[in-house]
């Protein structure tokens, strides 16, 4: 990982922001024509981007029959909404939804938690074996999902039973070596003298913890948090074997059984409001903290 | 790794309750969800075992079986394909993007950056979805494009790409595609706006045009960047499972039956678990030398 250059700088720039990633474009522009026809070239890809999102909202008021008209129909005749009306009463969209955001949130909650303990640990802490330790953490990450994936399942399903639990989709994530990784670099730029000075005051670690380090490293733990509750709420394959009861299924699992009901025509409708139910959330979500996201992407993206 | 080996403590000394209580929490962790179930994945590979019945030791057996496996052969084959044709296309793609994103005026780059993120944030399972629909010959974009070109006079018959052998692994690609450009836009546009803009002055001066300044100054101080990127990318892109096994389901024929699928569908479907140890094995295997060798060259060819 040496190659990569110290990443404690990045953290410094965009967090300090000595020259915050998103200040400095102005000042690079050459000749406004030029920018001009970049911009204007650059639609097409964005309306790429974007028109699945279109899409999806507009022919989810359409008919099965206007959805799979041979010639097609671009928009739709009517306001037909029976396919929300559908996903409201007849499936468990919802409830998918809800559970989805509990194994997120106590995820996140969990893995910010023991982020900044580890970091705080790792950044300013000397013990015999540290080095090791660290080291040790740090090859998880080299542990492709796939390699464990069997023998988790094992683990969880007939060792510790927890199969149709909520403990068993969170405590994968209860530890985040990326997490640790992250705030431990950013505690190596707290300078000791802060730390040293409340000890002398007599306080102990834990109250080091809470009432110093804690208040300084909220940008970067919210920067983690925003990284793994998407990780988390997009997770597909480990709730999928890990529930078979219908109440504890995640969104994503949720999903697959309502898209899985679809033949080739009938229920088309019905399937378009799931989606348009299920991504609607994530658009607004996204709107309102998109700032904080993408912060958080640029400060964490290349150790994801 | 320069920042791990700090001034080492020779002397042992009791170390504080915080210290204590951490660092055992992480090992016992660790130890216990991530070690322990790859040990276990190694020994299970060595077995024949359903969950239900005895475990029967069966040595290599597994492994030799792999190689006369004409399935996991082909499934081999085409997730090689769909790496190999992915990862290079998509880090271009994201690089050019990112380059035109950093050269821009704040309002536009940010109205950009919200469109191709919104993908990003998307769950796999919601993309599949939307794209379900999106493909289709009558309801989505072959039909929008076979519409646009009959107004034009030009008549063109464009069906859906998972409909057939030869372009559905194209399919899932470009969905791939639309789902991660932003991140590594994202990532690029960081680590260009990390380059001291002095450089680019003094290139300009120089006389250096847009095309010569990307490949004397932006390229040779992104490599690094790049390569963190392509190594993730890699990583993740062979562990891409939701669209196939969703979407495609492996189909058609085995056009689209990725390793990861294979490897589920042999441990959950075929309750082989001991094969799909093996296979989970041979994947982790791969992703290593993967991840080394492109180290070893970027530190040979770069010299860093």
């Amino acid at each position: 990982m040496g190659v990569l250059g110290d990443p404690a700088d990045t953290l410094d720039a965009a967090v300090i922001g000595r020259q915050t990633s998103l200040s400095t474009f102005g000042s690079r522009t050459r000749a406004n024509l030029a920018s001009t026809i970049i911009i204007i070239a650059l639609v097409p890809l964005a309306i790429m981007a974007g028109l699945p999102f279109i899409w999806i909202y507009i022919s989810s008021f359409k008919t099965d029959m206007e959805i799979f008209s041979p010639t097609l129909v671009w928009f739709p005749s009517t306001f037909y909404y029976d396919g929300y009306i559908y996903v409201w009463e007849e499936t468990a969209l919802v409830r998918g939804y809800a559970n989805s955001i509990l194994v997120s949130g106590a995820s996140v909650t969990l893995s910010v938690f023991t982020s900044v303990l580890a970091g705080y640990l790792f950044a300013k802490k000397d013990f015999w074996g540290k080095t090791p330790l660290f080291i040790f953490v740090l090859s998880t990450l080299m542990v492709p999902f796939f390699a464990i994936f069997i023998p988790s399942f094992v683990v969880y399903s007939k060792f510790l039973n927890l199969k149709d639990t909520y403990i068993a989709l969170i405590l994968p994530h209860m530890f985040t070596a990326f997490g640790i990784l992250i705030t431990r670099q950013f505690l190596h730029s707290i300078p000791n003298e802060l730390i040293d000075s409340a000890t002398v005051d007599g306080a102990g670690d834990w109250r080091v913890l809470w009432h110093i380090i804690l208040p300084l490293s909220r940008s970067i733990l919210a920067a983690i948090a925003i990284i793994q509750f998407l990780g988390v709420f997009n997770e597909f394959l480990w709730p999928l074997v890990m529930t078979d009861r219908a109440e504890l299924y995640t969104l994503p699992v949720v999903l697959r059984r309502v898209y899985g009901q679809g033949s080739a025509m009938a229920g088309s409708n019905r399937i378009l409001a799931a989606g348009v139910v299920a991504v609607t959330p994530i658009v607004i979500f996204f709107l309102i903290f998109q700032r904080q996201i993408v912060k958080g992407i640029s400060l964490t993206g290349m150790k994801a | 790794m320069a920042t791990v080996a700090r001034a080492p403590r020779p002397r042992w000394r009791r170390p504080s309750s915080f210290v204590l209580v951490v660092a055992l929490a992480l090992l016992i962790y660790y130890m216990l969800f991530f070690t322990a179930p790859f040990i276990a994945a190694l020994v299970i590979g060595f077995l024949n075992w359903d969950l239900l019945s005895t475990v029967v030791p069966v040595g290599f057996d597994n492994y030799v079986a792999m190689a006369d496996d004409r399935t996991f052969k082909n499934a081999l084959k085409v997730s090689a394909i769909f790496v190999g044709a992915y990862v290079p296309i998509a880090l271009s793609a994201q690089l050019i993007l990112g380059a035109i994103l950093a050269n821009m005026r704040t309002l536009p780059q940010k109205v950009y950056l919200t469109l191709f993120f919104l993908p990003v944030v998307t769950p796999w399972l919601i993309a599949v979805l939307m794209f379900g629909y999106l493909f289709n010959t009558q309801a989505g974009l072959p039909g929008m494009l076979n519409d646009i070109f009959g107004a034009l006079g030009i008549d063109t018959s464009f069906v859906n790409p998972l409909g057939s052998k030869d372009t559905a692994l194209l399919g899932i690609m470009g969905m791939t595609g639309w789902k991660f450009l932003g991140f590594g836009a994202l990532i690029f546009l960081v680590g260009i706006n990390e380059i001291p803009l002095t450089l680019y002055e003094a290139a300009r001066i120089d006389g250096a045009g847009a095309v010569r300044q990307f490949r004397h100054i932006t390229w040779p101080l992104i490599r690094p960047i790049m390569l963190a990127l392509s190594i993730t990318s890699f990583i993740g892109a062979l562990q891409i499972f939701d669209p196939f096994f969703v979407m495609t389901r492996g189909g058609p024929g085995d056009a689209t039956n990725v390793f990861s699928l294979y490897l589920y569908r042999q441990a959950f479907d075929q309750f082989r678990f001991g094969y799909a140890s093996a296979m989970a094995m041979v994947m982790f295997l791969i992703l290593l030398i993967l991840s080394v060798s492109q180290l070893a060259i970027a530190r040979t060819r770069w010299e860093y």
